[in-house]
């Protein structure tokens, strides 16, 4: 009886303890190795986290910009605790590559809001400037990743090459989706992608789109709007945890295809008002998440993890912050300039893997 | 631009009024694949379900107590949506391997309920009976893991096994996660184990450890207690989800071993009533969980998957019913969880696979 007497205690205590009601049971904590949420049988993940930290440090300690505003690599780059220490250069910054071909897809929503929808527009002219050949496909802000995955192959078989180039699609949030989807859809179109880089990328789902898809379907499917055509709706439903994870576990994705991924997570201080809401929703499945995606849902499986970033959904790739300023020095904020550099080491990342590939 | 900002703002109001009423964001859903939580780099899951299922459910037709009331085998072992159908010509069922030798090791405070129920203790009457050797081992039940892995180290020491005997750890709960410790701190005796089984395992810890670590060791670490002595009094501490998963992160698990895994989640109605308060609060991360760990948490990393129990943490090892206990979730043994064949099924699968040189399924 006494032992029984004692279960209860410990029960009581569980109860009493926890329901305490804090809003998650899991904190913030950054004393935790990377971890991912995959399928049996799913690819295992290489891990390149001192090497692009290694690169994006780097960039910033070179930048007088990144000086004069107080940048701090460490600030932006979370270090999880599994991470191997290597923060001094062991090898030089590669040399730019123009030889890559930067096709850059668009997330949810963003043909909706088109002077904020496109990810690293500024990042992208800086780059252009050295040589890169770099296009945004904007893909239906409101339609599924099956119909965006048909925009993504015309766009792609239109594509001329240069002998020596190598097609490298860059996805940021549902864009990344879109692009695994185009891959497994159309395999011939597939062959010419050399590799896929996902930020902050809606790779398993969200549990987010899990609660508001029906409604979206139900009342503002077919809402017009001037910006963007309704497409196919889907694009809540695609991003459905309930129907991007089943999906990914029964589509190997093509092994011509080298795949890379940032990913995003931030504290509540620092997540922009209009992310705040979904933040707190995800709080309680778990606090590491960057407004729309949970840390450990935005890896493509078999990819090489390059890092995680301390920013939210938006801040890492759009620039949704300083176009809703209300004032001058609100927009000018560091963030753009993180962006700039961010941006240019995932492509002199991708620039150093090219002789691997 | 106008419409824009008017959409958005529907949006967010509907966001708001919806997410106001979100206990969470996840239903009870099985169609979905097999989830799995893993520090990154560590080893694929491979998938022994449709096998496991084979002969889980050929024990269970032929077991007489289930024949006529247990109803179809589905529900004892929950389909997701990625497991592949049986073919329609079902392979025999293995041969009962008696040169294996068993140890099971019970979880958290299992050594301060261990003569009211101690993991599968009736089914391993059951199978003793049929010639298998399998026996408890009782670990400490408020120790960490790290003490808990010498009192595995000592037993296996212990061992006298023939030249012919296989050497299978099972593992209830915090008992599985013993047995890794056992593994990474004593390797020279890990060479001696040939498979380790998970039922249930706290692989990743659990989410609900994170809170009453910190209470159990202000409160209960030093209340005496009789059948059990405090140990070291890290048994929560060691089933915190960051000391878990950084430690799985650390400490790769020795590849001479074969890994499988046994983990259970069911619907809230079938939960324990003791647990019903620790299935609310992780329902708040995802209702597929067993009242103590999500079934996310409790699969080894690189570990054959051999299914989803459908019933409650304690349900699928612990008999209480056996000695009428207060804990049990009911006290008609009529449906109870079918443990004697889970067992029975887990030592042909185990004994199968290592026969066959390590394909899976």
């Amino acid at each position: 009886m006494l032992k029984e007497i004692f279960y209860i205690f410990l029960s009581l205590s569980i109860i009493v303890n926890i329901c305490g009601c804090a809003p998650s049971l899991l904190k913030f904590d950054v004393n935790t190795p990377a971890q991912t949420l995959t399928y049996a049988g799913s690819p295992q993940i290489d891990d390149q986290r001192p090497r692009f930290r290694e690169i994006f440090c780097g960039l910033i300690n070179e930048s007088s910009e990144a000086q004069q505003r107080l940048i701090q690599c460490e600030d932006y780059l979370w270090r999880l605790n599994d991470e191997k220490q290597g923060d001094k250069l062991s090898q030089p910054l590669p040399m730019h590559d123009p030889s890559l071909r930067i096709i850059l897809v668009t997330g949810a929503f963003a043909e909706c809001f088109p002077k904020m929808g496109k990810p690293y527009a500024d990042a992208a002219a800086r780059l252009e400037k050295l040589g890169y050949r770099i296009d945004t496909i904007v893909v239906g802000g409101r339609s599924s990743s099956g119909y965006n995955a048909a925009m993504i192959a015309k766009t792609v078989d239109g594509l001329e090459f240069k002998a020596t180039e190598r097609l490298i699609l860059f996805g940021y949030s549902k864009g990344a989706t879109d692009i695994l989807h185009f891959l497994v859809d159309y395999p011939e179109h597939a062959k010419k992608v050399t590799a896929v880089l996902s930020v902050a990328g809606v790779i398993n789902g969200t549990p987010l789109a899990d609660k508001f898809a029906d409604t979206y379907e139900n009342w503002f499917k077919n809402t017009p709007i001037k910006a963007c055509e309704p497409g196919d709706g889907g694009v809540l439903k695609s991003l459905k945890r309930s129907v991007q994870f089943p999906w990914l576990a029964v589509n190997p994705l093509p092994q011509n295809v080298r795949y890379y991924s940032i990913v995003a997570f931030t504290h509540r201080e620092n997540v922009q008002p209009g992310l705040l809401f979904t933040y707190d929703l995800l709080r309680t499945t778990d606090p590491r998440n960057d407004g729309q995606v949970i840390f450990y849902d935005q890896l493509i499986p078999g990819a090489s993890l390059l890092g995680y970033i301390n920013l939210d959904h938006w801040a890492i790739a759009v620039p949704v912050k300083e176009k809703t300023a209300s004032s001058a020095w609100e927009a000018a904020s560091t963030h753009p300039h993180v962006r700039n550099l961010l941006f240019e080491a995932m492509i002199l990342f991708l620039v150093e893997k090219r002789s691997f590939w | 631009m106008f419409f824009s900002r008017c959409f958005l703002l529907l949006i967010s109001l509907i966001i708001i009024l919806l997410g106001c009423s979100a206990a969470n964001l996840q239903g009870f859903s099985l169609e979905t694949p097999a989830q799995i939580l893993n520090p990154v780099g560590m080893p694929s899951v491979k998938d022994g379900r449709t096998r496991f299922r084979e002969i889980f459910c050929k024990l269970l037709s032929e077991a007489p107590e289930y024949r006529d009331k247990a109803g179809r085998c589905e529900n004892y072992l929950t389909r997701l949506s990625d497991e592949r159908m049986s073919a329609e010509q079902l392979s025999k069922l293995p041969a009962n391997n008696i040169n294996l030798r068993i140890l099971i090791i019970p979880g958290l405070l299992g050594e301060c309920i261990s003569d009211t129920a101690f993991p599968f203790e009736t089914a391993m009457e059951h199978l003793r009976s049929r010639g298998f050797q399998i026996e408890p081992l009782i670990v400490s039940g408020r120790s960490s893991s790290d003490y808990n892995a010498k009192q595995i180290a000592k037993a296996v020491e212990n061992l006298a096994l023939k030249k012919e005997d296989s050497l299978i750890l099972i593992g209830h709960s915090k008992g599985a996660v013993d047995i890794l410790h056992f593994l990474i701190n004593f390797p020279g005796l890990a060479r001696r184990i040939d498979a380790v089984v998970s039922v249930a395992g706290a692989i990743n810890g659990s989410p609900l450890s994170n809170r009453v670590a910190d209470i159990y060791s202000k409160l209960g670490a030093n209340l005496p207690f009789n059948e059990c002595g405090p140990g070291d009094g890290g048994a929560f501490r060691s089933l915190e989800r960051p000391v878990r998963l950084t430690w799985m992160a650390n400490n790769p698990l020795p590849a001479s071993v074969k890994y499988y895994s046994v983990a259970s989640f069911t619907d809230r109605d079938r939960i324990n009533r003791w647990l019903v308060s620790g299935y609310d609060m992780l329902n708040t991360i995802d209702p597929r969980n067993d009242g103590l760990l999500l079934f996310s948490d409790q699969v080894i990393p690189g570990a054959i998957l051999l299914g989803y129990a459908n019933d409650d943490h304690w349900e699928v090892a612990l008999p209480f019913e056996d000695n009428n206990s207060m804990l049990s979730k009911s006290m008609s043994k009529q449906i109870s969880y079918p443990r004697e064949v889970l067992l029975h099924a887990i030592i042909l699968f185990v004994t199968e696979n290592l026969n066959s040189s390590g394909s899976s399924d």
